[in-house]
């Protein structure tokens, strides 16, 4: 389908707040908007493997409600009336919840995730559950084929993948199908899509959004984040989630929004570029494995930030982070998942490392695991001196741009390395934001990653929005979308 | 299978040989969240 139907409604780039005041202006409605993604997802999801299940009725009836209200004097925030999609490891009534696999693809489960949950109650509507990685990854995976879904592809380039394990929420964000997405992150799984999709994905502090409802991969791992079009928009939809909640008690009464909340339909109310002088830290290393064209576009971005920045170099505290996290997946992945390992449904999975990965899992040794977690309680104030001299780090959210459909993983792109740094603060639990910055091989988007202190989230926004301000990456469609 | 399943239990022992090495490290307790009642829970 050419010409889609969100250019024509003018909305292929409109962020949130373009789009609430939309509503508000009554120059579209809900319904408008839930139709056109619902077209949209259905025209394009097929051929992008991204769309798990629609959910046609109940999004058009959230949609009626939405513009009732409106018409009513009722505004429930800067989400009101608009459409999302949601991973599929997020519980929705009245449709199934897959985990992207195939023995739970009829599963329908009877509750509804907490952020789910906030966003109805923010007049956010609900259009799809998307594709995602079989099970978060957990088992393991070396191919991007590894959903029951099929392989989901980047919109930038159909024979590359999208990343994953938030692989629709990457895609359909990237190619307009909706304004923006849930994912899940436990060792990369937002910031991945993100950056071979060309999105702003947000990974919040650990425990600043309840998980009550999501598939547990890890419990002192998961976080669940926003992927959008812009960091402003991430910025929203984070404020509409975040918060303890009763029903997760590793949830954080701490917000990440404690300054004064913008008004409803305000844009967020952020310092306007040159106002703050950043400290921006580079670890030792960073560019040194990345494609040539990542590099360069990760040096152009620190460029654009030169004004009103100062890079410091610093280095990551040594501990064996691929141990750590090693010990703690396999250990608490296999207590989430004993029961599809021992009863052999695993063996079922797309992924050949997938069938079997459960299996050594399950003879982890205990003392590796409190080692594990003794490291990380190591770690927490080794990061805080390392943060005592910067505001943020910064990093190529990946080395290399997005790998073919096909190929392995570890087979694609001979040479390249990913730094250490998504893992060290997945263990440690720090949030980060990943941005579109470039075009790297294959026309493919590239990507900066900029990591804060817990709860620091503002900050992030903060300088992703300022160097979107003076970029247009994050506004480049994909061709044919 | 079952050999790749082997080797991938033998491979685990990187997470063992990687802290044997680092035995020297003074490292704190676990930071577990466990508590006696769920009142107390943080």
């Amino acid at each position: 389908v050419s010409g889609p139907a969100s250019a024509a409604l003018g909305i292929a780039n409109a962020s949130l707040v373009d789009l609430g005041g939309m509503l508000r202006a009554r120059q579209i409605s809900s319904l408008e908007l839930t139709q056109s993604c619902l077209r949209q997802l259905a025209a394009h999801g097929p051929t992008l493997n991204s769309v798990v299940t629609l959910m046609s009725e109940q999004a058009l009836a959230q949609a009626r409600r939405a513009d009732n209200e409106l018409a009513a004097g009722k505004d429930r925030g800067p989400l009101h009336g608009i459409p999302y999609g949601a991973k599929d490891l997020f519980a929705a009534r009245g449709a199934p919840t897959t985990w992207g696999a195939a023995f739970y693809r009829h599963r329908v489960l009877d509750e509804e995730a907490t952020v789910i949950e906030r966003l109805a109650a923010a007049g956010a509507v609900l259009v799809a559950k998307l594709a995602m990685i079989e099970l978060a990854g957990g088992m393991g995976y070396n191919q991007a084929d590894a959903s029951f879904t099929g392989p989901c592809k980047t919109p930038w380039n159909l024979h590359y993948w999208s990343g994953g394990s938030s692989s629709g929420s990457g895609a359909n964000v990237a190619a307009r199908l909706v304004p923006f997405a849930l994912g899940s992150e436990t060792d990369g799984s937002i910031v991945n899509p993100s950056s071979y999709c060309g999105v702003t994905g947000l990974r919040p502090t650990y425990g600043c959004v309840s998980r009550y409802g999501a598939m547990t991969l890890s419990w002192t791992l998961d976080k669940v984040g926003p992927l959008c079009r812009s960091a402003a928009d991430a910025r929203i939809v984070l404020e509409a989630i975040a918060g303890h909640d009763p029903k997760d008690f590793t949830s954080s009464s701490k917000l990440p929004v404690e300054a004064a909340l913008p008004a409803p339909t305000a844009p967020p109310a952020m310092l306007p570029s040159g106002k703050r002088r950043w400290r921006i830290g580079i670890a030792d290393g960073t560019r040194e494995k990345c494609q040539p064209e990542v590099k360069k576009n990760f040096d152009a971005a620190l460029g654009e930030l030169a004004t009103n920045a100062d890079v410091i170099h610093v280095r990551l505290p040594s501990f064996p982070y691929d141990a750590i996290v090693g010990a703690v997946l396999a250990a608490e992945a296999a207590s989430a998942f004993r029961d599809i390992i021992e009863d052999g449904r695993v063996q079922q999975l797309a992924d050949p490392d997938g069938r079997r990965g459960g299996y050594s899992y399950l003879v982890i040794y205990a003392a590796d695991y409190v080692d594990a977690m003794r490291y990380r309680a190591a770690m927490r104030p080794a990061f805080e001196k390392m943060f005592d001299g910067v505001d943020v780090l910064a990093a190529p959210t990946y080395s290399t741009v997005a790998p073919p459909i096909g190929t392995p993983f570890d087979k694609a792109y001979p040479g390249t390395e990913d730094g250490d740094l998504i893992t060290a603060c997945n263990l440690v639990g720090y949030p980060a934001i990943a941005v579109p910055n470039g075009s790297g091989l294959h026309g493919l988007p590239t990507s900066i990653m900029f990591v804060g202190r817990p709860f620091a989230e503002l900050d992030l926004v903060e300088i992703a929005d300022a160097y979107q301000r003076r970029t247009s990456f994050h506004t480049r469609i994909p061709p044919g979308f | 299978m079952t050999a790749k399943i082997a080797k991938d239990i033998n491979d685990n022992l990187f997470i063992a040989n990687a802290f044997r090495k680092l035995r020297s490290v003074a490292l704190p307790p676990p930071d577990f969240v466990f508590v006696a009642s769920a009142a107390d829970r943080p």
